[in-house]
C-alpha cells in the first residue's frame, strides 16, 4: 500500500515537469499546445486530492518514505550512499494539494489573463516547471534535495518574473529576485555543509534524531544556533524576510497570476515551509533571532504598505507582512499555527491577487489613482476580494481569523510564560496596519467615485475563467471547510490530523524562556497548554478590537472624509513620505551594497590592471630581457665561433690557391725545384 | 779518349735543354718536344752506364722500354693536343687554366 502512494505522490510530482517539457519543446505551429500542460496540471491535481484523501483516512499516522542509493561515495575511508529520497507525512500530502490547487487555478486563471499572449506555450511550461520544483520540494525528507528544488523554484521563478523580459522593469526585478535569493541560498547550502560534516548524513529525520539525543556539531549549542540561523538565511531569502524582502514587491513585474503562484503556493512558501520542517534542529538563541527578524519583517512591511499606490505592491508588502507573522509563529515555537497561517494565508493571498489581476485585466492599470468605484461594474471581483481582506485581517468566521488567533495565542502565550511580550506587540501592531491598509486597498478600489472615467466605463467582470477561480478560494475562505467550531482549529482535523507532524518531530525539550531565566519552561508542558486557554479569550478580544480600529480609520478616513491618497502635512507628511518610499531599503542598500559591490569591483579592477597585469609585464619584460641576451649569445658567441671557424678556413683555403695557378709549367717549375732540394737534401747526407 | 763523364755530361745538357723548353715554352707542341728530349735524356744516361759500369746489356733494354713508352706517350699527349684545340682553338698552355676554376 505505501508503494502505491509513493507512485502517486512520484505521479504528482513528475506531471507538472511533463507539462513543461511537452509546452516547451511543442513545434511553433502546435500554439494551443499549453492547453495540454493544463490538463496535466488537472490530472495531477486529481491525484493530489487521491493521494491527500487517502492517506488522511486510511494511513495517517504513518510516515511514508521510499529512497534509493543515487551513488556511493568513499570519504575519508567511510562510505556514504547518496540518497534519492521520497518522504510523505500528512503536512507533505496537505501541500501537495494545495499547491496543485492553487496552481491549477491560476493556471485556469491565465487561459483568460494571458489571452494575447503571443508565447502562451512557454508561459505555462514555465508555471509547470514551477509548480513541479515546489512539489518536489515539500516531498523530500533529504536537505540536499530541498535544496535541489530549492534553487529549482529559484530558477523558475526567475524565469516567471522576467516573462516580460522585454521591460526594463521585468529584466531588472527577476535578476533582483536571484540576486538576493542567491544570497540567503549561500547561508542555507552552508548549514546544509554544516549538517552533513557533523551529522555525515542528508536524512532529517536521522538528524532531528541525533539533535535530539543531543549530538550538536562541534559539541557546542552554539553552533547548532549558527547552524540553524544559517539554515534560517535561506528562508530569509525565499520568504522575503528583512533585510531580504527587496525582490518580492518588485517581482510584481511578472504576469499577475505568476504574482499569485509565487506568494500563496510556491516561492514564498518554500521558506517557511523549509523552517517548520527544520524546527527540530533550532535552538533557543536561534528562535529568537527568527522571531525577531519575521517581526520586524511584519511590522515594516505592514506600515509601507499603508501608503503605497499600486496595487499590487500593496499586496506584495502584505504578503512579506503575513510572511513576517509565520516566521514570527515559527520563533515563538508555534510551528503549527505558522504552517497553517502558510496554508490559509496561501488562499486568500491567491484569491487577493487573482482579484487585483482581474481589476488590472479590466482598467489596463496598477494604479490606484485610476480606480474608484468598481463594486457596481465588477461584483464578483468585487464580492470575492472582501471576502479575502476579511479573511486576511482575521474577521470572525474566515480561515484567517482561526490561524491569526493561533500565532496571537501563541504569542501571548509566550509573553505571560516568560514576560516576553515583544513579539506579541508586533503582531498586534502588524495587524492593526494589516486591517487598515487592506480595507484601504478595498474602499480606494470599489468605493467612492470613479477616478478615472476611461477606465470605469471598460471595467467588467470577465469569464468563467476568471470567475470560477475566484469563488473556489473565496469559498476556501470560510471556517467550516476545515472545523466546526468557528472560534478555534484546536481539536479540529486540520491541527490534529493534517499538521500533526510525526512525534520524531516533536521538539522534546525546546526552551523559551530566553529572557526570563525564571520561566524556562517546555512549551508542551501543563503549564503551556493552561496559559494557551487562558490566553485564548483575551487574543480574541485583542484580535476584535484590532480589526475595528484598523476597518474603523480606513472607513472614516476613505469612506467618509473620502480623502485622496496625497502627502499631508508636516510631520506625519515625512512619516508618509518614509512609508511610501519603503523606509528608503532600496536606496540604503543601493548605497552600501551595490554601491560597495561596484566600488570593490573598481578596486579590484584596479590591483587586475597594475598589479596582476604588471606582475605579468614585468614577466614579459624580464623573459624578454632573457630573450634578447639569448639572441646576442646566439649571434655573436655560437654563430661568432662557427664564422671564425668558416674565416679561417675561407683564409687558409685563400693562400693555398695562389699556389693553383693554372699554369701547368709553373707546376713543372716548382716540382723540378724541390726535386733538386729533396735531392740535394739526401745526397748531402 | 771518350769516357762515362762525357755521356753524363751530354745527358745532362741534353735534360737542361729539354726542361728549359718545357719550363719556357707556350706552345704544346714544343713542350712535348721537350719532354722528348728529357726522356732521351735519361735513355742516354741508361744506355752510357750500362756500357761502362755494369757491361751487362740491362741498361739498353730499359732505354728500348723509354724509346717505347716515348712513342705511345707522344700518340697519346698528340691526341690531348688534338683535343684541346678542338676545345679551344688553339694549343697555349698559358691559357688553357680552366682547372683552376
Amino acid at each position: 500500500m505505501n508503494t502505491q502512494l509513493t507512485i502517486f505522490q512520484v505521479l504528482i510530482i513528475l506531471l507538472p515537469l511533463l507539462g513543461f517539457v511537452v509546452a516547451i519543446l511543442a513545434p511553433k505551429q502546435m500554439k494551443k499546445m499549453y492547453v495540454v500542460e493544463v490538463g496535466i496540471m488537472f490530472i495531477s491535481l486529481l491525484l493530489a486530492g487521491i493521494l491527500f484523501f487517502t492517506k488522511i483516512l486510511n494511513h495517517s499516522e504513518e510516515l511514508v518514505r521510499y529512497n534509493f542509493t543515487l551513488f556511493s561515495l568513499v570519504l575519508n575511508g567511510e562510505s556514504f550512499n547518496f540518497l534519492v529520497d521520497l518522504t510523505m507525512d500528512n503536512m507533505t500530502v496537505t501541500l501537495l494539494f494545495m499547491v496543485t490547487l492553487i496552481s491549477f487555478l491560476v493556471h485556469f486563471f491565465s487561459l483568460e489573463y494571458m489571452h494575447d499572449e503571443p508565447l502562451k506555450n512557454r508561459y505555462f511550461g514555465y508555471l509547470g516547471l514551477f509548480t513541479f520544483s515546489m512539489l518536489g520540494l515539500i516531498s523530500t525528507g533529504s536537505i540536499m534535495f530541498i535544496y535541489i528544488f530549492w534553487e529549482l523554484v529559484g530558477l523558475s521563478s526567475y524565469l516567471l518574473i522576467g516573462f516580460w523580459g522585454y521591460k526594463d522593469e521585468a529584466a531588472s526585478a527577476c535578476s533582483k529576485a536571484f540576486i538576493t535569493n542567491r544570497v540567503g541560498d549561500f547561508g542555507f547550502f552552508l548549514g546544509i555543509l554544516m549538517l552533513f560534516i557533523t551529522y555525515r548524513s542528508f536524512d532529517l529525520f536521522y538528524i532531528f534524531g541525533e539533535v535530539a539525543n543531543g549530538q550538536y556539531p562541534y559539541g557546542s549549542e552554539l553552533w547548532l544556533t549558527i547552524t540553524g540561523l544559517l539554515l534560517f538565511a535561506g528562508a530569509m531569502g525565499k520568504s522575503a524576510q528583512f533585510p531580504l524582502h527587496v525582490w518580492l514587491p518588485d517581482a510584481m513585474a511578472g504576469p499577475t497570476p505568476v504574482s499569485a503562484l509565487i506568494h500563496a503556493a510556491t516561492m514564498v512558501a518554500a521558506g517557511v515551509y523549509m523552517i517548520v520542517r527544520l524546527f527540530p534542529i533550532f535552538t533557543e538563541g536561534a528562535f529568537l533571532t527568527i522571531g525577531l527578524i519575521g517581526g520586524f519583517s511584519a511590522l515594516m512591511a505592514a506600515t509601507i504598505a499603508l501608503t503605497q499606490l499600486d496595487i499590487k505592491k500593496i499586496l506584495a508588502y502584505s504578503t512579506v507582512s503575513q510572511l513576517g507573522l509565520m516566521v514570527l509563529a515559527v520563533g515563538v515555537g508555534a510551528y503549527q499555527a505558522a504552517i497553517i497561517h502558510l496554508m490559509f494565508h496561501a488562499f486568500f493571498k491567491a484569491g487577493l491577487f487573482l482579484g487585483s489581476g482581474a481589476i488590472i485585466h479590466a482598467t489596463h492599470s496598477q494604479d490606484i489613482m485610476d480606480m474608484g468605484g468598481l463594486r457596481k461594474k465588477m461584483p464578483v471581483t468585487f464580492y470575492t476580494t472582501l471576502i479575502y481582506s476579511l479573511a486576511l485581517i482575521g474577521f470572525p468566521l474566515t480561515i484567517g481569523f482561526l490561524s491569526k488567533e493561533m500565532i496571537l495565542t501563541s504569542s501571548l502565550v509566550l509573553g505571560n510564560i516568560s514576560g516576553n511580550y515583544i513579539y506579541f506587540i508586533f503582531v498586534v501592531l502588524t495587524s492593526t496596519l494589516t486591517s487598515f491598509y487592506i480595507f484601504r486597498y478595498v474602499f480606494l478600489i470599489f468605493f467612492g467615485e470613479p477616478r478615472n472615467h476611461h477606465a470605469y466605463e471598460h471595467a467588467h467582470d470577465f469569464n468563467i475563467f476568471i470567475k470560477l477561480p475566484l469563488i473556489l478560494l473565496a469559498a476556501l475562505c470560510f471556517f467550516f471547510i476545515f472545523t466546526f467550531n468557528p472560534i478555534t482549529l484546536h481539536g479540529s482535523y486540520v491541527t490534529e490530523v493534517l499538521f500533526r507532524l510525526p512525534s520524531i518531530l516533536l521538539p522534546q525539550d525546546v526552551t523559551f524562556g530566553f529572557l526570563s531565566s525564571a520561566a524556562k519552561e517546555t512549551i508542551y508542558t501543563e503549564e503551556y497548554m493552561h496559559t494557551m486557554h487562558s490566553s485564548e479569550l483575551a487574543a480574541m478580544l485583542t484580535s476584535a478590537t484590532i480589526i475595528i480600529i484598523g476597518i474603523g480609520t480606513a472607513w472614516f478616513m476613505y469612506m467618509k472624509k473620502k480623502l485622496v491618497p496625497k502627502v499631508p502635512d508636516g510631520f506625519i507628511g515625512k512619516l508618509y513620505i518614509f512609508s511610501q518610499k519603503k523606509w528608503y531599503i532600496d536606496e540604503l542598500l543601493d548605497v552600501t551594497v551595490i554601491k560597495g559591490t561596484f566600488l570593490l569591483a573598481t578596486v579590484m579592477s584596479w590591483i587586475d590592471k597594475n598589479i596582476v597585469d604588471g606582475l605579468v609585464n614585468l614577466a614579459a619584460r624580464i623573459t624578454m630581457i632573457l630573450g634578447r641576451f639569448g639572441a646576442g649569445f646566439d649571434k655573436y658567441v655560437v654563430d661568432g665561433l662557427v664564422n671564425l671557424v668558416a674565416w679561417i678556413n675561407g683564409g687558409l683555403s685563400m693562400f693555398v690557391r695562389k699556389f693553383q695557378t693554372g699554369k701547368v709549367q709553373t707546376y713543372v717549375t716548382l716540382a723540378m725545384v724541390f726535386i733538386v732540394i729533396f735531392v740535394m737534401y739526401i745526397f748531402s747526407n | 779518349m771518350v769516357g762515362l763523364n762525357h755521356f753524363l755530361v751530354l745527358s745532362a745538357v741534353l735534360f737542361c735543354l729539354g726542361l728549359f723548353g718545357v719550363i719556357t715554352r707556350k706552345n704544346a707542341i714544343t713542350v712535348l718536344m721537350g719532354l722528348e728530349m728529357i726522356l732521351n735524356a735519361a735513355s742516354l744516361n741508361f744506355v752510357a752506364i750500362s756500357r761502362y759500369v755494369t757491361n751487362a746489356a740491362d741498361g739498353q733494354v730499359v732505354s728500348l722500354f723509354i724509346i717505347v713508352l716515348a712513342a705511345s706517350e707522344a700518340a697519346i699527349a698528340l691526341a690531348i693536343v688534338l683535343n684541346l684545340y678542338k676545345n679551344f682553338y688553339n694549343v697555349n698552355i698559358d691559357e688553357i687554366n680552366t682547372l683552376k676554376e
